[in-house]
């Protein structure tokens, strides 16, 4: 589609990125009727993600994260500008990706297991190899003695670790993590945010997380990518310079508190003037 | 967010919206055009004396259209159809309303209800044959039974599933009972019961015709007996064609009235 | 609508195994299902019994004359093989309106076209009374046997296109979303995904179909007034024999409800799944 797929590109902007997302605009053609306008809901969006980075996205509902995220993972169509994994343009889904989606959106009539097993079972995994795989992953996120149980059984902390497992299970390049833990209580909350600092660490592997919770961010990441409120655009990259491994009890680090009050000083500041866009 | 994935759906699909509505248009019409070309080379095909074409068919609907007896037959069978409907909706509403909200009845009619709802009610119309014999009432009391159940169960689902918090939330504030039958427990299964009445219409639709054809014929019974005797096939099958006109646009106003209670 | 267990208000949510072999699902079904029937009829056949008392009319006989009745017509030879044709005609006419209806409904679940090209005759056919074109089936295939079926076929056909239709559509996008992202093509969404998730409210038109089916064969044979149990009827009225009508409106419900449970079995079976932590969803 992109004949300009070329190193190029990537040289431009300095260090090679494993994602380089560069000027996507994404407008929604409103409904017929009710005089409603066309929505920008991502205006001219650049920055990129290099191998092994963890890098956060938080923002305002409505500034386009999901979007932005949909259209890396290749769900949603890029219409202008262009995103490119390791220097090549995306046509779609693609066994490179994995998504953990907010709602868990698991198979309600497959086990643990095979939940698990789904992306794999998609790419023509042989049967037993792919079930030794879930049961290796289950276990990684705790969900050993659940195997065979179906998520309509599990709590929503425990649904949304098949999720993180079933995108893991197809050893992506890239982990695309959608408010994986917006619909948890605070405790469960904190609880999964441990076990991925602790499954990511193992992993290594790149990851972009979208998420409201800038403790979250600030927690998890290496950098900060903060939006702006609608048309969504990115207004401040922040690197977090703490070491890890990270644990609980750095929130109480100046380090941390002062970056949390930065994040909030950028989220809170108006926005030109569409903001008060309908929301 | 999930507005933005169905927004981009749309998009994703796209294309011209002109070219949508000739496909919106062509597309049925085209089925209708092959079903009749079909219809026709069937009937020609078999030259049987209880057959039409689509042309004679819709000549005879058009003819129908200003024939008295047509109208006549129509109506003589929509007394029973209207006064029967009356009774059920005049019945069925309240016994729904007390059913959804007495437990203690609700659980002892419920299985009476879901065998109601499975029965088929037209074999029992020669019971009411034999008990009222070939009248008027008779007629009346077989629609009765049949759009009932349809009326009740409805009626008593909309009082069941009306939220909890809201029943709290009036006892909270000190709500009597009939405070809240006319604050709460009406409104709140309103969609529910016009939604019986839709489909307590259509099983009542059913009774009457279903009477109407197989045991008492008095108004479009006796008229398809005319047509069918008479080998009138072209006007046989328009006045089934009015008769579903007929049902098409009662059911489509009650469909409307159920729209707009929803919002 | 039509299942008034699954209106209960607040079903309680019990962690436990769903019901996966399928003595268990039956164990289960017998519970939940069959036992509430079996108390309420009980109660329902002593007060029949008191009001024919009471009443002491014709049309009313008194429930033990109807059971012995029941049992002479069951053991009648003639009889059995009349009701055994009339629910063999049903089944051929259900699974005629299922293989349609399912093919129908799918296509219109999964094509855009296909929805425009059938959705209003679909339509159509719920609204208008479908005993209305008995007049017509009788014109095309004689008084004969093929009428009743094609109207069991167009008294159940309509409804399981429409809620199949309806099944597909209702599929939650989000499950089709992450298939996608895992690489699903789109015969593998349709069939790993979309299909498997509409499975209980498709369920649910074949509930619906069955109990209509049942009705069609009773209407085309009372109508038709030759062949199976509506000849029967036909008899037993013109000789004002409210026993024996009483006894066929008997069996026949009995037909009607085993029918019913028979799908609703087979849906407890198929759909599992859905029927974690107490009803369904």
């Amino acid at each position: 589609m992109n004949p300009t797929a070329k190193p190029a590109a990537g040289a431009r902007l300095g260090a090679r990125g494993h994602i380089d997302v560069d000027g996507v605009t994404k407008r929604f053609v409103a409904a017929r009727g009710r005089g409603s306008q066309d929505v920008v809901a991502l205006r001219d969006t650049s920055f990129q993600v290099r191998r092994g980075e963890f890098v956060s996205v938080v923002g305002p509902s409505g500034c386009g994260k999901t979007t932005l995220l949909r259209m890396i993972a290749g769900l949603s169509p890029i219409e202008t500008g262009r995103i490119l994994i390791d220097d090549r343009p995306i046509t779609g889904p693609g066994p490179d990706r994995a998504v953990v989606f907010q709602h868990p959106s698991l198979l309600p009539w497959a086990t643990v297991v095979d939940n698990i097993a789904f992306g794999l079972r998609l790419r023509r995994v042989p049967k037993s190899t792919r079930v030794t795989r879930a049961h290796e992953l289950a276990a990684l996120v705790g969900l050993t003695g659940f195997e065979n149980h179906l998520p309509g059984q599990l709590s929503g902390g425990m649904q949304q670790r098949v999720g993180l497992a079933r995108a893991l299970a197809v050893d992506p390049q890239i982990l695309l993590l959608d408010e994986p833990f917006g619909a948890l209580d605070e405790i469960t909350r904190r609880q999964m945010q441990d076990e991925l600092l602790r499954i990511w660490s193992g992993t290594g592997v790149t990851s972009l997380l979208i998420t409201h919770s800038v403790d979250e961010a600030i927690l998890l990441s290496d950098r900060i990518l903060v939006m702006s409120g609608r048309p969504g655009r990115v207004i401040e990259e922040i690197s977090v310079g703490m070491s890890r491994p990270r644990e609980r009890g750095m929130e109480t680090t100046q380090e941390f508190v002062e970056l949390r009050h930065r994040i909030w000083e950028l989220l809170s500041a108006p926005v030109g003037v569409a903001t008060n866009a309908d929301e | 967010m999930s507005y933005s994935v169905g927004q981009s759906r749309r998009v994703a699909r796209g294309g011209g919206r002109v070219g949508h509505v000739v496909v919106r248009v062509a597309a049925p019409s085209i089925v209708l055009v092959v079903v009749c070309l079909l219809w026709n080379w069937y009937v020609h095909s078999k030259k049987s004396f209880y057959l039409a074409d689509a042309g004679a068919i819709f000549r005879a609907f058009i003819k129908e259209l200003g024939d008295g007896a047509v109208w006549h037959a129509l109506w003589t069978s929509d007394i029973s159809l209207l006064i029967g409907f009356g009774i059920a909706v005049a019945v069925g509403v309240p016994i729904g309303l007390v059913i959804g909200r007495v437990q203690r009845i609700d659980r002892l009619v419920a299985p009476y209800l879901q065998i109601a709802l499975v029965t088929p009610i037209a074999v029992l119309m020669p019971i009411v044959l034999v008990a009222l014999g070939l009248s008027r009432t008779a007629q009346v009391v077989v629609v009765v039974l049949f759009a009932l159940p349809f009326v009740v169960v409805p009626t008593r689902g909309g009082v069941v599933t009306i939220s909890r918090d809201w029943l709290d939330m009036s006892a909270a504030y000190g709500a009597r009972e009939f405070q809240l039958w006319r604050m709460v427990l009406i409104p709140g299964a309103l969609h529910a019961i016009v939604n019986g009445l839709r489909l307590g219409f259509a099983h009542a639709l059913t009774g009457e015709i279903t009477v109407e054809l197989s045991l008492i014929a008095i108004g479009i019974g006796q008229l398809i007996i005319r047509y069918q005797s008479h080998y009138q096939a072209a006007a046989l099958f328009a006045f089934v064609l009015l008769i579903s006109v007929q049902s098409i646009v009662a059911m489509g106003l009650l469909s409307l009235v159920q729209r707009k209670v929803r919002r | 609508m039509t299942d008034i267990a699954t209106q209960q208000p607040t079903a309680p949510v019990t962690r436990r195994r769903p019901p996966r072999r399928w003595t268990a699902a039956l164990a289960e079904f017998v519970r939940v299902d069959i036992k509430a029937t079996v108390v309420g009829l009980v109660v329902g056949a002593v007060a029949w019994q008191l009001l024919a008392l009471v009443i002491n009319a014709n049309w009313l006989p008194t429930f033990d004359t109807i059971v012995r009745r029941v049992g002479d017509l069951l053991g009648d030879g003639k009889f059995r093989k009349e009701l055994l044709d009339s629910v063999g005609s049903m089944m051929i006419g259900f699974a005629l309106a299922v293989a349609v209806g399912l093919a129908v409904g799918m296509a219109m679940g999964l094509s855009r076209l296909a929805r425009y090209a059938f959705n209003i005759y679909v339509d159509v056919l719920l609204f208008i009374p479908p005993v209305v074109v008995t007049p017509v089936f009788f014109a095309i295939f004689g008084l004969s046997n093929s009428a009743v079926l094609a109207v069991i076929f167009i008294f159940a056909a309509p409804i399981i296109a429409s809620t199949t239709k309806a099944a597909l559509l209702n599929v939650d996008h989000d499950l089709v979303d992450a298939a996608a992202s895992f690489g699903a093509n789109r015969v593998q969404k349709a069939l790993l995904v979309v299909f498997r998730a509409a499975l209980p409210m498709i369920f649910t038109g074949l509930h619906l179909g069955i109990g209509r089916a049942v009705k069609g064969m009773i209407i085309g044979q009372l109508i038709l007034a030759v062949v199976g149990i509506g000849a029967y009827e036909a008899r037993f009225e013109q000789a004002f024999d409210s026993a024996g009508l009483w006894s066929i409106a008997v069996i026949v419900v009995i037909v009607a409800i085993v029918f019913s449970w028979l799908v609703h079995f087979a849906d407890r079976l198929v759909n599992a799944w859905a029927y974690v932590g107490g009803e369904r969803k």
